[in-house]
């Protein structure tokens, strides 16, 4: 186990240096410069490059590469061309609010994904399995920007429930229902039919399978049959599915950090790419890849707590 | 000289060469206060005679009534791209932001009329190539340190240093140069400029955006730590891509501002930020698009203010290059286009029409209908035209432009109204990045026929020297035309009202025959405001006076 978890975790750090060349080469057929972006289009060519002369922009790229290396490697992340202010505390400060967002869309994704897929499994055609699962691919179907805009003149704008744009919550609960659960509900409505849609499919395969009968004939009551053999092996394809998601619950929530105007990662990470924001953009993508991989290592390591097979596979 | 500019002004009125509102506009940027103008307006006799140049249609009626002391203020503005940094800024939210602490030697009324500011008075010398400006007594900045004529003197040496990344300076070029200005006396300065500009005024105003009075001493990076300016709201602070906040300035030189303080909020797109204002999270919305405020229009609690301007969209041509090199095409697609419709499917109705010359209607010199008749579609004579350019039985030509506002709209109907007359335009649509470029790729400066945005201006050459001069450098129609170029300069320097006329009426007639570029409308700019928030101005959009502003008793 200890060897499995070293060796991912070096895999990791390999994906990170290969992520980090590519978005420097991809930086160099990108339209505009930073100059550019922050002068705006009226300004003179001689006064864009008396800015990208400052910011050291106007450095060949590998030579750019390499002094961005080691600086990251002495922990000085840079200073952004476009916002004149140090990477390290914003990108944490952006991370810090989508992880955050992220993680309270997760707890209401999964177990309400999870619960009412193993549901539809054990009803299965009949007319709540089927509800449910085309309330699950129509909810897929809607764009966020869609649901995202309906939620917020229904709950915002007329009921007043919730505010439009949403801040990041203070530390109290309510605060933190009351700014997040707008935001969350579009995410929930993307990755409900999906979630569900796997875990219904696996328990059906699971419900099927020659130990769930050999366990019910055994005599085992219906939960224990249930509980200890049908959802241990239909989570298994579910939980892959589940880490998947946790990079675009982070890197990827452009669309509804713009909506509700919240102060994320992944609205960052797209102005750092359009404005040519070698710094940020790097930093940016390099702590998404980082809790992307985080995200799949925990989820193979949950998925040796559940099927001895690989646990073993990995200590032999 | 002032003594016979006033005289002119009362004759031309008199002759019913000019309207007494246009009186007003040139007084004012003459320097003239405003219990002169009153004079003069009294010496004109009573009788409002025939409105010369081209009319503007006015802007929206502001009510107020008494306010309310105390309160927070929030406002929504989109992101700026850069940091928030006075010297470089381009941008409606950094410009926003920057003038709830910064101010300007002078400052616009929404129809274009000057009023003091950090300047109380102005006036040419024996040409318009000087002028003198006398400064505000007991302006403080807000350390409490006394504003001086060597902030002044430092601020613009700053803004016209060419090896400075300043943004003002495109604004500057050929008319005031390094070292034009100079410190009198402690409350006087005097800018000689490279040429006569009878607009200067202007360039010192807030329609000038990047031009405000900084402290000597200033470094870039200065401004976001808070405390700069001479304004009636402190920065306090900033957040990057946030917003920012501001407390009320106890010691403003003006009337003691009615807020408690300003909450400005950065939103990454306009969508979001409407629908802040229609949950009343926002007390306004400064500036903002045509499409982007029409779920505005329904709600009775959002007054929508609309003030006409000089911002644009012109549809360039190429006349160095085949096949835009021939006049008679390019006349052609002009007397195809069916402006009218355009305006009225696109916005509604509430546009100014264009009529491919430079010289918007909120111009006090623009020439009216009768003196440079407006271009109309006329499907015939533009096949004829044509033909004459060797087109007979149509072409197909290519429009590159970028995704902005009303742009890629404005591009569709385009190409359904020159079908008409044989044109098959292709269109191919790049973000703004891509379509500005940088360095040796700048696309809109080089493909044959584009469409790009210009925001509004003061003076008719602000708009038309780095666009339609020779020595242009955003001439992206690579227009070169010596005679145009002789009578904008000429217009520049030229103080008589009657003759003004006549040079852009010359100009304008030149620029129409010649076609550089398509110009279908004018914009109207539009600032969203809640009810029970007053004190704000409709227009400019590039400007805001927060001065007066405050809640409702």
């Amino acid at each position: 186990m200890g060897r499995f978890v070293l060796r991912r975790l070096w895999l990791t750090a390999l994906t990170l240096v290969l992520v980090s060349i590519i978005i420097f080469a991809v930086a160099e057929v990108l339209p505009g410069d930073p100059g550019r972006t922050v002068l705006g289009p009226y300004a003179t060519q001689e006064q864009v490059d008396v800015l990208n002369r400052e910011f050291g922009v106007d450095r060949p790229l590998p030579v750019r590469y390499a002094d961005w290396v080691s600086d990251v490697v002495r922990g000085d992340w840079g200073t952004s061309y476009q916002l004149n202010e140090e990477v390290l505390p914003l990108v944490a400060d952006r991370l810090g609010n989508s992880l955050l967002l992220g993680a309270f869309a997760f707890l209401l994704i999964v177990p309400l994904s999870i619960a009412l897929g193993v549901y539809s499994a054990l009803r299965e055609g009949r007319w709540q399995d089927r509800t449910l699962s085309v309330a699950g691919l129509s909810m897929l179907a809607l764009p966020e920007f869609v649901s995202g805009v309906v939620l917020i003149v229904l709950f915002a704008v007329t009921l007043e429930w919730f505010p439009v744009s949403s801040d990041v919550p203070s530390a109290n609960p309510v605060d933190v229902i009351r700014q997040l659960t707008l935001p969350a509900i579009p995410l929930v409505f993307v990755l409900f039919g999906y979630i569900a849609r796997m875990t219904r499919a696996g328990t059906i395969d699971a419900l099927r399978s020659n130990y769930t009968r050999t366990a019910t004939l055994k005599g085992l009551p219906r939960s224990a049959v249930i509980g200890r053999h049908v959802l241990r092996n239909a989570l298994l394809p579910t939980i892959t599915v589940v880490s998947v998601q946790v990079g675009y619950l982070v890197g990827g929530l452009v669309v509804i950090e713009t909506l509700f105007n919240y102060p994320g990662i992944g609205k960052l990470t797209l102005d750092a790419a359009v404005g040519n924001d070698l710094p940020v953009l790097e930093a940016c993508v390099l702590v998404t890849a980082l809790l992307f991989a985080l995200a799949n290592l925990a989820a193979d390591l949950l998925y040796g707590v559940l099927n001895p097979r690989v646990r073993l596979r990995g200590a032999g | 000289m002032i003594e016979d500019y006033r005289i002119h002004l009362v004759e031309e009125v008199r002759a019913g060469r000019m309207s007494r509102r246009d009186l007003i506009r040139r007084g004012s940027v003459y320097g003239l206060s405003f219990s002169a103008i009153g004079t003069l307006l009294s010496a004109c006799g009573s009788d409002p005679s025939k409105p010369s140049g081209g009319t503007p249609a006015q802007s929206d009626e502001v009510k107020e009534g008494a306010f309310r002391k105390g309160g927070t203020a929030r406002i929504g503005n989109i992101t700026p791209a850069g940091d928030l940094e006075p010297l470089t800024m381009n941008d409606g939210g950094t410009v926003m932001t920057v003038q709830l602490a910064c101010e300007y030697l002078c400052f616009p009324d929404p129809d274009l009329t000057l009023k003091p500011r950090l300047a109380t008075e102005w006036s040419p010398g024996a040409s318009p190539k000087e002028w003198s400006l006398t400064l505000r007594e007991g302006v403080k900045w807000q350390d409490g340190s006394p504003m001086t004529a060597d902030d002044v003197v430092a601020s613009f040496q700053r803004y016209t240093d060419p090896k400075g990344t300043a943004s003002a300076l495109s604004s500057f070029t050929g008319i005031l140069s390094k070292g034009g200005v100079e410190k009198v006396d402690d409350s006087t300065v005097r800018f000689t400029l490279d040429r006569a500009y009878a607009d200067f005024p202007y360039l010192v105003s807030a329609l000038n955006y990047a031009t405000p009075i900084l402290p000597k001493d200033y470094e870039p990076g200065d401004f976001r730590k808070g405390g700069v300016g001479t304004g009636a709201y402190v920065l306090e602070q900033y957040t990057s891509k946030r917003g920012a906040t501001f407390r009320r300035n106890d010691g403003y030189w003006g009337e003691a501002p009615h807020l408690d303080g300003v909450e400005v909020t950065y939103y990454g797109e306009a969508a979001p930020m409407v629908l802040a204002m229609q949950g009343g999270n926002l007390e306004m919305i400064p500036g903002l698009g045509f499409k982007d405020a029409q779920s505005l229009r329904s709600q009775d609690d959002i007054q929508l203010f609309s003030n006409p301007s000089s911002s644009y969209r012109p549809v360039h041509l190429r006349v160095d290059t085949a096949p835009f090199d021939k006049k008679e095409l390019r006349q052609a697609l002009a007397l195809g286009l069916d402006r009218e419709a355009i305006i009225g499917s696109l916005l509604g109705g509430t546009a100014e029409l264009g009529n491919d010359h430079a010289f918007a209607p909120i111009f006090p010199v623009s020439p009216d209908g009768e003196a440079v008749p407006q271009r109309e579609q006329d499907i015939e004579g533009a096949k004829r035209l044509l033909g004459e350019a060797g087109h007979e039985g149509g072409l197909q030509l290519e429009l590159q432009t970028l995704q902005y506002e009303d742009i890629p709209q404005l591009a569709v109907l385009l190409k359904e109204q020159l079908k008409a007359i044989g044109v098959d335009l292709k269109l191919n649509l790049m973000t703004q990045e891509a379509y500005f470029g940088s360095g040796d790729n700048q696309p809109w400066l080089e493909v044959p026929m584009g469409i790009v945005y210009w925001a509004s201006r003061g003076a008719p050459s602000q708009l038309i020297a780095p666009a339609y001069l020779s020595d242009g450098v955003w001439n992206s129609a690579h227009w070169k035309n010596p005679e145009f170029d002789q009578l904008v300069q000429d217009l520049d320097a030229e103080v008589d009202e009657g003759k003004r006329t006549q040079l852009a009426r010359d100009a304008a007639t030149l620029m129409q025959d010649e076609t550089p570029a398509l110009i279908p409308y004018w914009l109207k700019e539009l600032r969203a405001i809640q009810q029970g928030f007053q004190g704000v101005a409709p227009g400019p959009n590039v400007v805001l006076d927060p001065a007066r502003m405050g809640f409702a008793a």
